[in-house]
């Protein structure tokens, strides 16, 4: 029992002294979601966005009651105010020389965002043309929760971004363990001493899991202070999501190792597939603005099926029993059936 | 010179037998440029490429302008966004079951009392409830209700022109670049540009020469008739072969994907200063570190962070103050910034010449002094 214990403490102790494993585990993820969540995380509804508009030489007076959601700046200063749109201080500026000249900043990952920008600033413009608004049309938005809490875009975000980090966590830890042990000799020296292979993999991958809950954990509390999130963790739910998501995504690790053989290919593959789950994922942006010819990829991505039961757990999506139970036993089983095979290959061999 | 030519030739083939350095300096950059021109490229044309499901329920069957108006509005609709749906459904089915199905992005709900908009047209005296959007927190619903929000923005304005175009003339003009045509192509290439300059500069280079030091390939290298500058120059070079092939294919892919102004002297001529820039602020990082552990963390770190935040992607000006300054210290902004002016035929800052030199010579001060050192302790 104690050789078990010091084993499980020295595999810690490696793994959390491993920056780079650290890096990509924690604080990867968390600059991830600072920045995906301050661009993602606007939830609001058109009529609650605000586009302030810098008006040079123009007066407010002559524009005001047209615009809808739309604060005005005015200034006979162009360059200041060239100074404020750069900046992002405002969002657009209005000169009128002869016809109405806009400058606009664009180049979002969010092109909607622009579209909104420049669509308010039209219809302003045009009401301002006609001299006159009326609304005949009056829109009401009702955001419909799809789980058992009232959840917006950012908890959809957040759930997004932890099945990315365990998934991640997951497949590159494996190549750690069965690769760069390997390479460095960590197995010979382990498998010299009275530690059964078994021993080895199942400490060495407690380990890892450990760092990933962790990050997890992190990641939870930074985003619940951040942007203040209403979700309700199914914990027992969600711990066992992190068990078998963990241990399949092992899985994908070893099926890359034992496809590319060099630790290096396999760590290549991995971060390549990691940039395509990132992408694949439909977390950041819709799946739709993906061209239809290579969305398909995104029903081979493991990313497409987690990120389904972490929503599930944390009560933003619902999901069926059978689904639920299903999809788990499945990356349990790759994941188990895997590091076995691993063990036998990478681990025994080394007896 | 022949010494130089050998040992770049060894360092080279060294480079090519690392599967991650060719991934990430030769592919990677090229396949980022593709997939933003392909994902992104579109939709700055317009929105014909986005798919939407919208669900249509009438609490009361249209008829006259009002049936006339929601026909034509639909129908074109339909025309223009060829892989999207609206289909009308039973009044009778519940709308918020519907969303939770996930059968449809959206679904639109029209009043009871929505044929009132008919003579609200003609005396401006009855009124309508609101018409309601149903959506779900998905990123791809939101983007529905968007989509149709502003659809329903041009309905209201059309009734008030009664049908006639309105003679406005606007000109766009993107802040950045002063030019009146915003083309996301033409905005992503020089962010890709300097993507692939910091893979070599921060990631390879430093890492290649501390592996060398830990692996005391430098101390053998000195035992040789080789001279320290020797080394250095041709380990520069390996490096520099590597970005070249890997310049090549992304102007491949840009010019293929008509991206235009690319083969512009002074463009070129600025990636070249800029290149050296990139360098210098890579063996200035290299300048710090003897371990291959500490340098790959530390450079794994700061190219995530210089990327992101230089405004490659999307514009980080508005951050928090917290991550703004790295945004202002970071040598990848001016760089963006200034390529993307030249790409667009505009004069380069003070700013985006002045900061990079200044890393440049921060890093070539600091690499000498501790490559001189290197070489007298080996």
């Amino acid at each position: 029992m104690n050789k078990n214990i010091h084993l499980l403490k020295t595999f810690i102790k490696e793994t959390f002294s491993n920056k780079v494993d650290v890096f990509f585990t924690i604080a990867f993820p968390l600059l991830f979601l600072f920045m995906f969540g301050m661009m993602f995380g606007n939830t609001s509804t058109p009529s609650e966005n605000i586009v302030k508009i810098g008006l040079y030489n123009i007066e407010s007076d002559s524009l005001e009651e047209f615009f809808e959601n739309s604060e005005f700046i005015e200034s006979n200063n162009l360059e200041d105010l060239k100074v404020q749109l750069e900046s992002q201080l405002i969002d657009a500026i209005i000169t009128k020389p002869d016809n109405y000249e806009i400058y606009i900043g664009e180049g979002s990952i969010n092109p909607q965002e622009t579209s909104f920008i420049k669509s308010t600033i039209n219809n302003g413009l045009s009401y301002a043309k006609l001299n006159r608004k009326e609304t005949y049309l009056e829109q009401d938005f009702v955001s419909v929760s799809l789980g058992d809490t009232d959840s917006g875009q950012m908890e959809y975000l957040l759930t997004g971004i932890l099945s990315i980090s365990i998934l991640s966590g997951g497949m590159f830890s494996v190549i750690g363990i069965f690769g760069r042990y390997k390479k460095n000799g960590v197995i010979k020296k382990f498998m010299s001493a009275p530690i059964s292979p078994s021993s080895f993999v199942l400490y060495a991958s407690i380990s890892k899991l450990i760092l990933n809950i962790f990050s997890v954990i992190i990641l939870i509390i930074f985003a619940k202070y951040m942007y203040d999130l209403n979700y309700q963790f199914n914990w027992a739910e969600f711990s066992m999501i992190i068990l078998t998501s963990s241990l399949g995504m092992m899985g994908f690790g070893v099926i890359l190792l034992i496809i590319f053989k060099r630790m290096e290919t396999a760590s290549t593959a991995a971060s390549l597939l990691f940039a395509i789950m990132t992408f694949f994922s439909g977390i950041y942006f819709p799946l739709t603005l993906i061209p239809e010819g290579i969305r398909w990829i995104s029903y081979f991505m493991p990313v497409t099926y987690v990120v389904n039961l972490v929503r599930h757990s944390a009560n933003v999506e619902t999901m069926g029993n059978t689904e639920f139970l299903i999809t788990n036993l499945v990356l349990l089983t790759i994941g188990i059936l895997f590091l076995i095979i691993a063990s036998n290959k990478y681990v025994k061999q080394e007896i | 010179m022949n010494k130089i030519i050998n040992l770049t030739k060894t360092l080279t083939k060294n480079l090519f037998r690392q599967p991650e350095i060719v991934f990430f300096t030769l592919i990677f950059p090229a396949a980022m440029l593709m997939f933003f021109i392909y994902v992104f490229g579109g939709l700055y044309e317009g929105e014909s490429n986005i798919q939407v499901n919208v669900g249509v329920v009438y609490q009361e069957e249209l008829n006259g302008f009002t049936e006339q108006i929601f026909d034509n509005v639909f129908s074109g609709f339909k025309e223009n966004m060829k892989n999207s749906k609206i289909d009308v459904l039973d009044p009778k089915e519940n709308i918020e079951q519907i969303i939770r199905n996930e059968d449809y992005d959206l679904v639109i709900e029209f009043p009871s009392n929505i044929n009132n908009l008919n003579l609200k047209m003609m005396t401006g005296l009855s009124s309508i409830d609101e018409i309601k959007f149903y959506h779900s927190p998905k990123s791809q619903s939101i983007l529905s209700r968007d989509i149709m929000s502003s659809v329903f923005e041009q309905i209201n304005l059309m009734i008030n022109s009664k049908g006639e175009e309105i003679d406005l003339v606007t000109n766009y003009k993107n802040i950045n670049t002063e030019n009146d045509d915003f083309n996301y192509n033409q905005f992503i290439f020089p962010g890709i540009i300097v993507m692939a300059i910091f893979t070599a500069s921060i990631f390879n280079l430093p890492i290649s020469y501390v592996s060398d030091i830990e692996t005391k390939i430098i101390k053998r290298i000195k035992s040789t008739p080789i001279k320290g500058y020797q080394y250095f120059l041709s380990l520069l070079i390996s490096n520099l072969f590597i970005l070249f092939l890997a310049f090549i294919i992304i102007y491949f892919v840009g010019y293929f994907n008509g991206i235009e102004n690319i083969f512009n002297i002074n463009f070129m001529m600025l990636i070249i200063y800029y290149l050296i820039c990139g360098i210098s602020f890579g063996l200035l990082i290299a300048s710090f570190f003897k371990k291959m552990a500490s340098v790959s963390v530390f450079s794994n770190i700061i190219y995530f962070l210089t990327i992101f935040l230089s405004g490659l992607y999307f514009p980080v000006k508005d951050v928090p103050w917290v991550i703004r300054w790295f945004v202002y210290f970071n040598p990848g902004t001016y760089m963006v910034d200034g390529l993307r002016n030249v790409l667009d035929n505009n004069l380069v800052n003070f700013n985006q010449i002045f900061i990079p030199l200044i890393w440049t010579i921060l890093g070539i001060t600091f690499f000498s002094v501790s490559y001189r050192r290197l070489i007298k302790d080996e």
